[in-house]
């Protein structure tokens, strides 16, 4: 293979540097959005109850963050389902893998990691004024905090889900996707109904499980494999079957 | 430099715009790309810029399958295409956010096309200029990338009168012979000074592809009176009397693109057969 079409960081940085420029108005839009919200809702908290709950705050952020995660990456290829704008993305010389990875990276690490910035800084200066105007005493967001990190990992993650999405719907690609998200998991959940049906017995099951209902093996497993595969699906396989999909769907694309 | 074999193509299941096209177009030419309107020009710009895929055959630029969009490929493609939205940045950023993924990318040579195209550049954001405006930005951009491979689509559409005049003096200074130039368009007239092979599409089918030596050295052009019809190959009426292809008698005649269009798409056999000889 020649070298021009290996990987190459100088290409995968334009582009990440193209999809910003080209994005960064609605990014920083939907940021101050979320800035303000969050302003105006601690100091609404701080005059009525006196007091600046950083812990409530933080988690109307991360809900605000998630959310707009979601938006911003369901937009991510919006350029890509234009096709008077798709041709120019198209015939840019650069690997599947570059143009892909650009945008993951864009939207989802860098991403998650700037706007947890933006939200302590943003939940610093709320409980600055909260203290100024309305004397609650001062807490921050510390957002090295362990459970932090976890939220930012399910970001990830999640987010694969609806990267997909953003290249396979073309339009409305966000409600569509949350609509498939749905249906597979009520799928999912009928299934696991009925396999639970079938091993228990109709008669028995009522939703709980005991160690009574059961033997010792098939208990174990349901309560021990079973959770452990369904959390090495969900960290260490779905990611990356995403964005497997969501390669071959853009070495696919057509204008 | 571009090979398209047996390319078969439908935008519907059952019904094949080609059907098993054959085209091979080689640098150091600037191939003008003629066909009514459906005819496929759009299409075969768009396999031949791996926009879109083949159902079977292929399109290889490079001897490299030009659907795979290798970046060494595609590093020496660029394509003007008729209809485009540009982003919301101004001149200087767009040509900083895609210049440097053309290693041959000249900026003195679209700060020169700029210039010649009387384009102001003055911080502007792309999508406050008029269509026209855009289309020069555009091909100054497609130019200066130097690509060996340069596809434009209906390029002097929404040009002035003056601009059409500024692209065929820019495009006749840039040829050269390292590159392959495909010029789709339906308005014939605008570019019969500066292509040097004529090839028309119709209905999805190649029904005529000559040099125009070939067809300088084999068909005469010009008016005729109405009596005449010795050589006669087309003939259609004009202000003032009759205009005819004939069977070159011995006098050079600029070629009319235009007539020879309309006498292509009328009896394409007669003409290839003659030029053929």
């Amino acid at each position: 293979m020649e070298k021009i079409n290996q990987f190459s960081l100088q290409r995968f940085l334009l582009l990440m540097k193209r999809h910003s420029l080209m994005n960064a108005k609605t990014w920083l839009i939907g940021l101050g959005g979320i800035s303000g919200v969050l302003i105006v809702v601690s100091l609404i908290q701080a005059y009525t109850a006196g007091s600046f709950n950083v812990e409530a705050l933080s988690k109307f952020g991360i809900m605000l963050i998630f959310f707009g995660g979601l938006l911003i990456t369901s937009m991510a290829y919006n350029e890509i389902h234009t096709p008077a704008k798709s041709q120019f993305y198209l015939i840019l010389p650069a690997t599947t893998s570059e143009k892909l990875f650009s945008h993951w990276l864009l939207t989802s690490i860098v991403y998650i990691i700037v706007a947890y910035a933006i939200l302590s800084l943003v939940l610093g200066i709320a409980s600055l004024l909260s203290a100024l105007f309305f004397g609650a005493q001062m807490e921050f967001f510390n957002p090295f905090a362990n459970e932090n990190f976890m939220e930012m990992a399910r970001y990830v993650v999640i987010h694969s889900v609806f990267f997909l999405g953003a290249l396979y719907f073309r339009k409305n690609n966000l409600l569509k996707t949350l609509l498939t998200l749905f249906v597979v998991i009520m799928a999912l959940s009928l299934f696991g109904s009925f396999v639970a049906w079938l091993v228990i017995g109709s008669g028995d099951f009522g939703g709980n499980l005991s160690q009574d209902d059961l033997n010792p093996s098939t208990f174990r497993f349901l309560t021990e494999t079973l959770p452990l595969l369904a959390r090495i699906a969900f960290w260490g396989l779905m990611a990356p079957f995403f964005l497997l999909v969501s390669y071959f769907k853009l070495k696919e694309r057509e204008v | 430099m571009i090979s398209i074999k047996n390319l078969n193509f439908g935008y519907k299941k059952n019904q094949l715009l080609f059907r098993d096209l054959n085209l091979d177009l080689h640098a150091g030419n600037i191939y003008g790309l003629f066909g009514m309107n459906g005819a496929g020009k759009t299409t075969l710009l768009k396999h031949m810029a791996g926009l879109l895929f083949p159902k079977t055959g292929e399109c290889r630029i490079f001897e490299k399958d030009v659907k795979e969009r290798l970046p060494e490929v595609m590093a020496n493609i660029y394509v003007i295409p008729e209809e485009f939205v540009l982003p919301p940045v101004s001149i200087q950023t767009f040509v900083d956010l895609h210049a440097p993924f053309y290693p041959r990318f000249e900026y003195s040579l679209f700060d020169k096309y700029i210039k010649e195209f009387e384009v102001n550049n003055n911080g502007k954001r792309l999508t406050t200029y008029s269509y026209g405006q855009k289309k020069k930005i555009l091909i100054a951009f497609g130019l200066a990338t130097q690509t060996n491979v340069l596809l434009m689509d209906e390029p002097t559409n929404g040009l002035d009168i003056p601009s059409k005049s500024q692209f065929r003096r820019i495009m006749a200074s840039v040829a050269n012979e390292d590159q392959c130039i495909v010029i789709s368009t339906h308005q014939v007239r605008d570019l019969a000074s500066i292509i040097d092979n004529v090839i028309v599409l119709e209905n999805g089918s190649i029904i005529f592809n000559h040099s125009t030596m070939d067809i300088a050295n084999s068909l005469s052009f010009g008016k005729i009176k109405d009596e005449q019809t010795e050589n006669i190959l087309y003939a259609e009426e004009v202000l003032g009397g009759k205009a005819a292809i004939r069977k070159y008698s011995g006098h050079d005649t600029a070629i009319d693109l235009e007539l020879l269009f309309n006498g292509v798409i009328k009896n394409s056999e007669v003409i290839n057969q003659v030029i053929k000889g």
